[in-house]
């Protein structure tokens, strides 16, 4: 019966948490209350749905927001250099999770990643001219016809062949790749789950989709947790729902050197209006469906175990359009030639590239285990993973990680980790595929008949062979304050061969290592709400005060407002798209293809134009107040864009290197990153001046290329190349519920021309805005703008695209008039108190171009930020 | 209440039925060797899962939880991690994630 106080405490406890749930996050309660009550409250929160538990119960309300990036090791080509950098990916995370209403969270996901670089395409024995082994450099073409095969009777491959003479060949078993190349492509996904917590129970179903130029998927789950014996124990189950679609291109360097029987009935040939080409679509669909059951337990007070078993089923088309897989074979009637070689006669095999061909189905189990352990001397955590993984493909695979997670104090914590993998190999995988028969030849191509082969499913894919692998890495998070934390994480990983449990994994050609690093921050959204103990008159001031306390400039407006308190801190986030589509103009007019194609290329007709083109960018808005009087600002930011071309009527027939066979092309990744400093001029009731000067840092890409070697349109460069010199002046005034603003801004760049020869013209910019406060959270503004660009300056010394006026230097820039409609909520109650929204749609309404332009429909700005 | 290991045997035993009698596309005698030998390991698993968890049925009262609330202890001490570590492996390994719920896509060849 001593029990009794203590649990009425644990009750009051949860009762408090409840109570104070919208408004203040629990770990907000914990550290202003007593230390009994910090105890008790800890406790309270170990209790699966009440916080952080071993159960998956939610954390406070988050936002995420982080920069990542992947480099590829290259590829062991014995001493050839390829041409192709090896694959590199720039990828952006960011993720909110907030609590809707009481025991209602809302969580979602956005990626996006960019991608490009070179991955292996097919293997075959370097002695027989793989990856065409002898020259110095592989080309712009994957090469998958091999210069000649010869194998002894145990069907080991001998060359190099030489004139025609067998004297001077060896055995050289060893294998190689053929890389091939695509032109930076960008997917991007999305993904939203909706939870309901009961005492007992959580219920949380989503939906997502997953867009790329040539794979689109969607997908769907639910999920379910049970929590019993007194929430010690807790049982979960999920299902999921994805259905894919491949619609590939496959690689036009490479199309006519391998049989694509197979699929003929899956590939559609669209003639490509800009060259005499044919595109080669391979179309497929994919569907998934999988489960997982899983079981969390509390051990003891310092110990807890997760286990699951999970099943998934995989039908449709499971192949990689990109992969193909050379087959060989040696006709056992032939009479074989003597060598110089003492006992060794040589047979010639007949060779031919294949697409990869998978079964149509896969059924996958998986049993995994964490075991989690608080080590008491060291405040420190051990986890221990384990994963099983078996499929019908003949693919089983053991994972073993282990991760320290190691607070330091001062707001620190390191957590290295190790991570160990081995898979067996698929049934079908081979490097590549030798059999003792005639070659089952097509008659009219002369190719290898891929319905006519000795297997029914192939694949070379080093992915499906056996192989071992081993990673480590370390994050480093750092706590500033109650609300922010910053994350950086790097991983190296190697791929080996060598490493297979058990031996017998791949020969070392397809060995490559990576490493990944990410930087990011994490906000907890309730956090604001810790400055409001000073009372209403406070918390007025921190809303008000903390967004320029003139109702906001628009959300298209940069550098609109500052932060007034020294040692403050704001966080933000700022998302613009911009899309041009619809008629190309010349000025303020419509211009005709037949004008485009005979002046808008210089010297030379146009062949091509955009049909669109749209921009994303993303930015982090951060900004710190050191005095009251100045600002300071740091402005990473990440773009994204996609242009989509067409033929111009009445253009000339291509004339060779600059075909078209990707009528879209993208680009994307790290942008410019902008420094400023924001400086009080003026600030009397109802009127406000403040100056900012700046510089943008050439962070940002302008080498971005097409498929081939070729540097993109100028437009679709990531960045300016050139440092930038940034200023601008804004002006703020309100009387009751009305408000206006004004500023000038200017990009002045600071040098002739950048790394690859030309800088982007220099933009001024005027706009003034008038706004009316519908409430007392909420402002409506209306604007106008005018921007003045020049044209770009000098022009590529490096080879590029030059088909339509995009490729030109005097197509860009021109002068332009757009009125603005947007909304700004400050915040000032509920689950996202002192966050700041604002939205702003830009209506163009003038242009005037310089040379030959399309014209724009439009821009949304829509930005997020929370001051601390 | 602890669960009785009978419950993972019969879940053990459904799991088995299905995905055995599945029509496989070749080799199925070889298919059906794998798929028996996987569902072995997998009920083994199983069975250690709440084998290992049986002692924890000890009381561990709300109280003493204390330590189990650290932010290094939850399941997920590092999600964003996580979705970037398993984005890349399952881009680059055969193993298809945990059997959990996730979307396709790859951002990879």
């Amino acid at each position: 019966m001593r029990q009794r106080p203590l649990v009425r405490a644990i009750r009051d406890a949860i009762a408090l948490l409840r109570r104070k749930r919208r408004r203040r996050s629990a770990l907000a309660v914990a550290a202003q209350a007593s230390p009994a009550l910090k105890a008790l409250t800890a406790a309270a929160m170990a209790l699966p749905g009440l916080g952080p538990a071993p159960s998956h119960a939610a954390p406070g309300d988050l936002g995420t927001f982080s920069y990542g990036h992947y480099t590829e090791s290259a590829r062991d080509l014995y001493g050839i250099k390829s041409a192709y950098k090896p694959i590199q990916v720039d990828s952006l995370f960011g993720s909110a999770h907030v609590t809707l209403a009481d025991r209602w969270k809302l969580d979602f996901n956005f990626t996006q990643d960019t991608w490009g670089g070179a991955t292996p395409m097919a293997t075959a024995p370097l002695a027989w001219g793989g990856n065409q082994y002898g020259q110095t450099l592989t080309g712009a073409t994957p090469y998958l016809a091999l210069t000649s095969a010869y194998v002894d009777a145990d069907l080991n491959p001998y060359g190099p062949y030489s004139s025609g003479t067998l004297n001077a060949i060896r055995k050289d078993t060893r294998l190689a790749h053929t890389l091939s190349t695509a032109s930076p492509e960008t997917r991007q996904q999305g993904d939203l789950h909706v939870t309901r917590e009961w005492d007992d129970f959580a219920l949380t179903a989503g939906a997502g989709a997953s867009i790329e130029n040539d794979y689109h998927s969607y997908f769907g789950d639910l999920g379910g947790r049970w929590d019993l014996n007194r929430k010690l124990t807790s049982l979960t189950l999920g299902l999921s729902y994805t259905n894919d679609s491949t619609y590939a291109q496959l690689d036009p360097g490479a199309f006519s050197y391998f049989s694509i029987d197979a699929y003929k009935n899956q590939i559609k040939n669209i003639p490509d209006p800009n060259s005499a080409n044919v595109r080669h679509i391979l179309e497929g669909t994919r569907q998934d469906w999988g489960t997982r059951l899983g079981l969390s337990q509390i051990l003891t007070k310092d110990a807890f175990i997760e286990t699951g078993l999970g099943f998934r089923r995989s039908t449709g088309y499971l192949g990689n359009p990109y992969k193909t897989v050379e087959f060989a074979f040696v006709d056992p009637s032939q009479t074989p030639d003597t060598t110089s070689l003492p006992g060794v006669s040589l047979y010639a095999a007949t060779t031919g590239a294949v697409m990869e061909k998978r079964p149509e189905e896969r059924n996958q189990w998986t049993w995994d285990m964490r075991y989690v352990q608080y080590v008491e001397p060291l405040d420190a955590a051990l986890h221990l993973g384990y994963r099983f993984y078996s499929d019908d493909w003949g693919i089983d695979s053991h994972t073993f990680d282990v991760d320290w997670g190691q607070p330091l104090g001062g707001g620190w914590t390191v957590t290295p980790h190790f991570r160990y993998y081995s898979q067996s190999e698929a049934d079908f995988y081979q490097p590549y595929f030798i059999y003792r028969q005639a070659a089952p030849l097509d008659p009219v191509s002369g190719k290898v008949n891929a319905n006519r082969l000795p297997v029914d499913a192939y694949s070379s894919d080093q992915r499906l062979s056996g192989y071992g692998a081993v990673s480590g890495g370390v994050t480093v998070a750092k706590a500033i304050g109650k609300a922010i934390t910053l994350e950086a994480a790097f991983e190296y990983y190697s791929h080996a061969g060598n490493l297979k449990l058990g031996g017998g994994g791949e020969p070392s050609y397809a060995d490559f290592g990576y490493y990944q690093w990410n930087a990011g921050l994490k906000v907890d959204l309730s956090a604001p709400s810790l400055f409001d103990t000073g009372g209403d008159e406070h918390a007025h001031h921190h809303h008000h005060g903390g967004h320029g306390g003139h109702g906001g400039a628009p959300a298209g407006v940069m550098f609109g407002h500052m932060l007034h308190e020294a040692g403050q801190v704001m966080v933000g986030y700022r998302y613009m798209y911009n899309l041009q589509r619809g008629n190309m103009l010349h000025g303020s007019d419509k211009a005709s293809d037949g004008q485009i194609v005979a002046n808008g290329c210089g010297n030379i007709q146009c062949r091509e134009a955009s049909q669109d083109m749209s921009m994303h960018m993303h930015m982090l808005d951060l900004m710190y107040a050191p005095t009251d009087w100045l600002n300071l600002m740091l402005m990473p930011q990440f773009v994204s864009m996609e242009m989509t071309l067409r033929t111009l009527d009445g253009a000339p027939p291509p004339s060779g290197q600059h075909n078209h066979t990707r009528p879209t092309h993208t680009t994307g990744g790290v942008g410019d990153i902008g420094m400023y400093a924001l400086v009080k001029l003026l600030d009397q009731p109802g009127h406000h001046v403040h100056a900012g000067i700046g510089i943008s840092a050439p962070t940002g890409s302008v080498k971005e290329k097409m498929h081939g070697n070729d540097l993109i349109h100028y437009g679709m460069q990531l960045g300016s190349g050139t440092w930038d010199f940034k200023p601008s002046l804004t002006y703020l005034g309100d009387a009751g519920d009305w408000n206006w603003g004004a500023q000038l801004s200017g990009t002045k760049r600071l040098e002739d021309k950048n790394e690859v020869g030309f800088t982007f013209g220099d933009i001024f910019q005027s706009t003034a805005w008038g706004g009316y406060a519908l409430t007392d959270w909420l402002n409506a503004t209306v604007r106008g703008v005018y921007t003045l660009q020049g044209s770009i300056h000098g022009e590529y010394n490096q080879p590029h695209s030059e088909t339509g006026p995009m490729d030109f230097p005097n197509s860009y820039g021109g002068h332009y008039w757009d009125v603005g409609f947007g909304l700004n909520a400050n915040v000032s109650s509920g689950p996202f108190e002192g966050n700041n929204f604002a939205v702003e749609w830009l209506q163009p309404v003038e242009d005037h171009v310089n040379g030959y332009q399309q014209e724009r429909r439009g821009a949304l700005s829509a930005t997020w930020s929370v001051a601390f | 209440m602890c669960l009785e290991l009978n419950d993972f045997k019969r879940l053990g035993r459904g799991q088995g039925h299905g995905p055995l009698s599945l029509p496989c596309n070749r080799n199925n005698a070889a298919n059906r060797r794998l798929t028996a030998r996987g569902l072995r390991l997998v009920a083994a698993g199983l069975l250690a899962g709440p084998a290992l968890a049986l002692p924890g049925c000890a009381d561990v009262q709300p109280w003493q939880r204390g330590h189990l609330a650290k932010p290094q202890m939850q399941l997920e001490p590092l999600p964003v991690q996580r979705t970037v570590r398993e984005h890349t492996y399952v881009s680059r390994e055969a193993t298809m994630g945990g059997g959990g719920a996730s979307g396709g896509g790859c951002g990879c060849n």
